[in-house]
């Protein structure tokens, strides 16, 4: 359950990122997204069961980490995150300057239900064919709550009779290719325009895409 | 659960929700309407108001400290302090705000210049010291008087009143991490050093107060009040120097949200203070209340998405310096409370056309009255009293000159709940208050012992 999502939903309003952006994307290089801290590293589950670091996970590419949990019912909560992200493939994959240069890496944070076999079926929804999005889960709470800290995310886990229900603010994490985040988005903000503009500006442009 | 099983999942509730788009938006009850939309909210019942206090010498220890009121009914404790946290010294204790995720309360100082972050989700009772920001001022290269404490997401926007050069109200906006770290600084935009901001009229003093954000229409808004010199100077002394009183605030600037740019700069004459938006979903507007001047300033997106401000209302009678300072909009965005600090007056608006508020009601709260913060229902309205230690007056009704007072509000009046005398308490001058729930952070009230039954 995210909150601000909560409140929108009650409201009958779907967050932004369902939708046309209402207002001009920022144009990319013409602002600065300064270094805010630097990305944590910890140890996760890959989706195919092996234990491996996150930073090795990161690898040299700028990164869009979302935070989610698969049984999420909030549709302004885990299910945009998804949502937006799936957005991002089709313009990367577009763009010579982000192409190759630009990984998705969704992390659970409810690590007793999304088992590695529960990360990979849930990414084959949404990944396209060959984009390099990469479904991440933990071995248990303890080995996730170091890298809730050190990211900033707090939970409530309620477990009952109907499910799971975790409650956190949504936040994904725009990471730059020396692993600092650069920026945060949560519900309100949440868009592949305003991401796209936001990875233009991280990355240096290549010679190859400007002719 | 199979892919196929999921991906239906998923689109259905994309489908559900599209159906539950409708013309009159209904809402949960939550906590005051003030607060940034990033923030995580409060269902139902708030237990707690954290009350930032100025110290006042001879009264209790004299320092400034963070006052915790009991404000469930259904508490034991109601109506009363609980908790209080002295933080040494009078700084000017003037506004706080929480984070995102509500965890920390950024409590800031106008003259000393810290920022301290109390940790108030261990114990939401009990709020504790987490950490001190004590260089505010070197590290942001010069700001002084950290006023609005704002929550972004995993971020917090503070505004500045004045600068460390000449102490005018050339000041800045400055970012820090949710933990403490400083990020950047963003110079309000001058005549001298627009940073691209289109100067729509006769201003561009450089100066700020408030700040507040609409992320459906990527903008902040930033207000413009006075610097330190005028701030922490004794109110008669002041209004008696004309040359000083000309060293107030008269725009309002609107910036790009995103990428944290100057757009355009609005005249709007006579220190417009607090800023708050409205919540519709399609109500592209915020309102500004001017010191000196005593109107209401609507701010609003026009037809061709041009932002404007327009004075749409007088607050009492300007020529006897009624004073409006703090607002506050109601969730459903019909009304608009409005105090007015000399007088202890509060005044409720109707402003269900933006255009043309009308006034519905007044009451007297105090001798003084400053800070006011309702319910997201609208149906619980505290007041507080203190605006700066050296602006405050210093004589007035006991139980009238320093206090926290509730009210329960049915559309129609104010009634009183009940009230604590800040002075007699031995607490000092309260100011900025911000709610707390124990269903914040999963936690339910302590069990009542069988002996207090």
């Amino acid at each position: 359950m995210n909150w601000p999502g909560i409140i929108m939903a009650a409201a009958g309003v779907l967050a932004p990122g369902y939708s046309q952006l209402e207002f001009p994307a920022p144009v990319a290089g013409t602002y600065e997204l300064p270094r805010l801290w630097a990305a944590a590293d910890g140890n996760i589950l890959r989706s195919d069961g092996a234990a491996t670091r996150l930073h090795e996970q990161l690898g040299d590419k700028a990164v869009i980490l979302s935070f989610i949990y698969t049984s999420c019912g909030d549709v302004n909560g885990c299910p945009l995150a998804t949502f937006v992200l799936s957005r991002l493939q089709g313009p990367i994959q577009d763009d010579p300057g982000l192409r190759d240069r630009v990984r998705l890496v969704t992390l659970s944070f409810d690590p007793q239900h999304d088992t590695p076999a529960v990360m990979r079926r849930y990414g084959q929804s949404f990944r396209q064919d060959g984009f390099d999005w990469r479904f991440l889960t933990t071995e248990s709470t303890q080995a996730l709550a170091p890298l809730l800290d050190s990211y900033d995310q707090s939970i409530l886990r309620e477990d009952g009779d109907s499910g799971t229900v975790i409650s956190h603010v949504l936040r994904v994490y725009l990471i730059d290719t020396d692993k600092q985040v650069r920026n945060i988005y949560n519900t309100s903000f949440l868009h592949q325009e305003t991401i796209l503009s936001d990875l233009r500006t991280v990355l240096k442009p290549r010679d190859d895409w400007r002719n | 659960m199979t892919t196929k099983n999921r991906a239906a999942r998923f689109s259905s509730l994309i489908i559900a929700a599209t159906c539950l788009i409708i013309g009159v938006p209904t809402y949960l009850s939550a906590d005051e309407t003030c607060m940034s939309p990033y923030m995580a909210k409060i269902v139902g019942q708030e237990d707690f108001i954290y009350v930032w206090t100025v110290g006042l010498e001879g009264v209790g220890d004299g320092f400034d400290k963070l006052v915790t009121v009991s404000v469930n009914p259904a508490s034991p404790t109601y109506g009363e302090v609980i908790h209080s946290i002295s933080v040494g010294g009078q700084h000017e204790a003037h506004h706080s705000g929480l984070t995102d995720d509500r965890r920390y309360l950024w409590a800031s100082t106008l003259d000393g210049n810290q920022i301290f972050i109390f940790n108030v989700h261990t114990d939401p009772a009990k709020p504790s010291l987490h950490k001190t920001i004590n260089d505010f001022v070197a590290a942001t290269g010069g700001v002084v008087g950290p006023h609005t404490n704002y929550a972004l997401p995993g971020r917090m926007l503070l505004t500045g009143l004045s600068n460390s050069e000449d102490f005018t109200g050339r000041t800045a906006l400055v970012e820090y991490t949710n933990a403490g770290d400083y990020i950047r600084t963003l110079w309000m935009p001058t005549d001298d050093k627009l940073n691209g901001a289109d100067k729509s009229g006769e201003f561009a003093g450089g100066y700020g107060y408030d700040v507040r954000a609409l992320p459906r229409r990527n903008v902040l808004i930033t207000s413009s009040f006075t610097g330190h010199t005028n701030y922490m100077r004794n109110l008669g002394e002041l209004m008696g120097d004309a040359e000083a009183m000309q060293n107030f605030g008269n725009t309002v600037v609107i910036w790009d949200l995103h990428t944290r740019q100057p757009r355009k700069i609005l005249d709007v004459p006579g220190a417009p203070l607090e800023i708050r938006c409205a919540w519709g979903s399609r109500h592209n507007y915020c309102f500004t209340t001017t010191a000196l001047t005593s109107k209401i300033y609507l701010i609003y997106e026009d037809d061709e998405g041009e932002w404007q401000a327009q004075a749409v209302a007088d607050i009492g009678d300007a020529a006897l310096i009624p004073l409006p300072v703090d607002i506050s909009i109601s969730a459903d965005d019909g009304l608009l409370w409005v105090d007015t600090w000399n007088d202890g007056m509060t005044h409720v608006f109707d402003i269900s056309d933006p255009f043309a508020p009308k006034e519905i009601y007044t009451k007297q709260i105090g001798d003084q009255v400053n800070m006011l913060s309702q319910s997201w229902d609208g149906k619980r309205i505290y007041f507080t009293s203190s605006l700066l230690a050296n602006w405050d007056k210093p004589e007035g009704r006991a139980g009238e000159l320093q206090y926290f007072k509730a009210f329960s509000w049915d559309g129609k009046a104010l009634q009183p709940q009940f009230a604590i005398d800040f002075i007699a308490a031995g607490l000092g001058r309260p100011h900025q208050m911000r709610f707390g729930a124990y269903s914040l952070y999963g936690m339910a009230p302590p069990a009542r012992s069988a002996s207090a039954d």
